[in-house]
């Protein structure tokens, strides 16, 4: 192998992880070879030096901030959102018992209404005949005072 | 049915820790998020840092990712690793900003024109130290910032990503949407480039 060959196999060799017989070779060239191993060299301490630019920690209070910030970033009508969901449950939660109160209440409302026909059902079977007469002349029956006070009424034959 | 239904561990990166945490925000948890905050933002602010060269800006920058993540929540849907979408949105912003703020990775090597004359660029360096803390150590960690700050664009991220994030080859393509052949030729030409702009330093110490 030239240097050309050794050079392209150089950063897999710092990074370890060159194939033992590979390692082998790129360690005895640059054995023999100056220019290569000053190059290896370099590589290697460019590589090394990058460490030396340590890192830096996030100033105390960085959460509370980002809430911070982030109201003011968010729309109005998130900004509700958020807070019934703070003053809640989780999101998953208030929109299941959301859900459960509405199958609730349509319950409910059909049970309400189907006893109702079923009481009414009951009340017309159980009717006397003359329960029935009053029923069918309802509306006549509602207006009789008005019917009463008219004169000569009785002289109308039906 | 919605109120039956369980968690499904089939779809894809549930086995990351960091998806189901971000799974968990999308369900409601502020606790969940909060936990990806704290792992996150400490490496991310670093990220950001080494990218663009300035810490008030890497924690702006950093707030403002966070903010990206909490917003896309109700829409995200676990397509890579999470680390590798908090990166890939880590780059956006930034270079955003850059470019919107007109900053520019520039050699300081270069000169500004003023009154047509050539004058050089310098970086004031805020922070007032004592005589006896200006050392090598100290010449070395601005070289390197300022080596780092030279790249192209490019380089600078795959740099950054490989030498301080630990993000492998396949990662670090994920999350610049480019070949993992890509990634080694960037990799290389930022070696290279590296080894030169640190040239001085590594014969002065040798």
């Amino acid at each position: 192998m030239n240097c050309k060959d050794i050079k392209q196999m150089f950063f897999v060799y710092i990074d370890g992880e060159l194939e033992a017989e590979k390692e082998r070779i790129v360690v005895d060239h640059i054995a023999s070879c100056e220019k290569c191993r000053v190059q290896l060299y370099e590589y290697k301490r460019s590589w090394e030096m990058l460490g030396t630019l340590e890192p830096i920690e996030p100033t105390p209070g960085y959460i509370s901030r980002f809430w911070t910030a982030l109201s003011y970033r968010l729309p109005w009508y998130e900004k509700i959102l958020e807070g019934i969901r703070n003053l809640f449950l989780p999101r998953r939660v208030v929109y299941r018992v959301a859900l459960a109160l509405i199958v609730l209440i349509a319950v409910y409302v059909s049970v309400d209404k189907y006893t109702n026909v079923l009481r009414t059902r009951t009340l017309l079977v159980n009717m006397s005949e003359e329960e029935w007469e009053v029923v069918e002349n309802y509306d006549l029956i509602a207006n009789l005072d008005l019917l009463e006070s008219l004169k000569g009424i009785e002289n109308i034959k039906l | 049915m919605f109120f039956f239904k369980s968690e499904d561990k089939t779809i894809p990166y549930f086995s990351d820790p960091d998806v189901r945490l971000m799974l968990e925000f999308q369900k409601g948890s502020k606790e969940a998020f909060e936990t990806l905050m704290r792992k996150n933002y400490p490496f991310l602010l670093n990220f950001i840092y080494r990218y663009t060269g300035d810490k008030a800006t890497a924690e702006d920058l950093t707030q403002e990712v966070f903010i990206r993540v909490y917003k896309s929540a109700s829409t995200y849907v676990p397509r890579a690793q999470f680390k590798t979408w908090l990166y890939k949105i880590a780059r956006n912003t930034s270079l955003n900003e850059l470019r919107r703020y007109k900053y520019r990775a520039v050699s300081l090597n270069t000169t500004i024109e003023i009154d047509g004359e050539q004058i050089p660029r310098q970086i004031e360096d805020k922070k007032i130290r004592r005589p006896d803390e200006i050392l090598i150590h100290s010449e070395t960690v601005q070289a390197v910032k300022r080596a780092i700050y030279a790249l192209p664009e490019r380089q600078r991220v795959v740099i950054i990503l490989r030498r301080y994030e630990g993000f492998s080859y396949q990662e670090i393509a994920r999350t610049m949407k480019i070949s993992e052949k890509a990634v080694k030729s960037l990799l290389s030409r930022a070696r290279e480039n590296l080894k030169n702009a640190l040239s001085c330093l590594i014969h002065g110490q040798k």
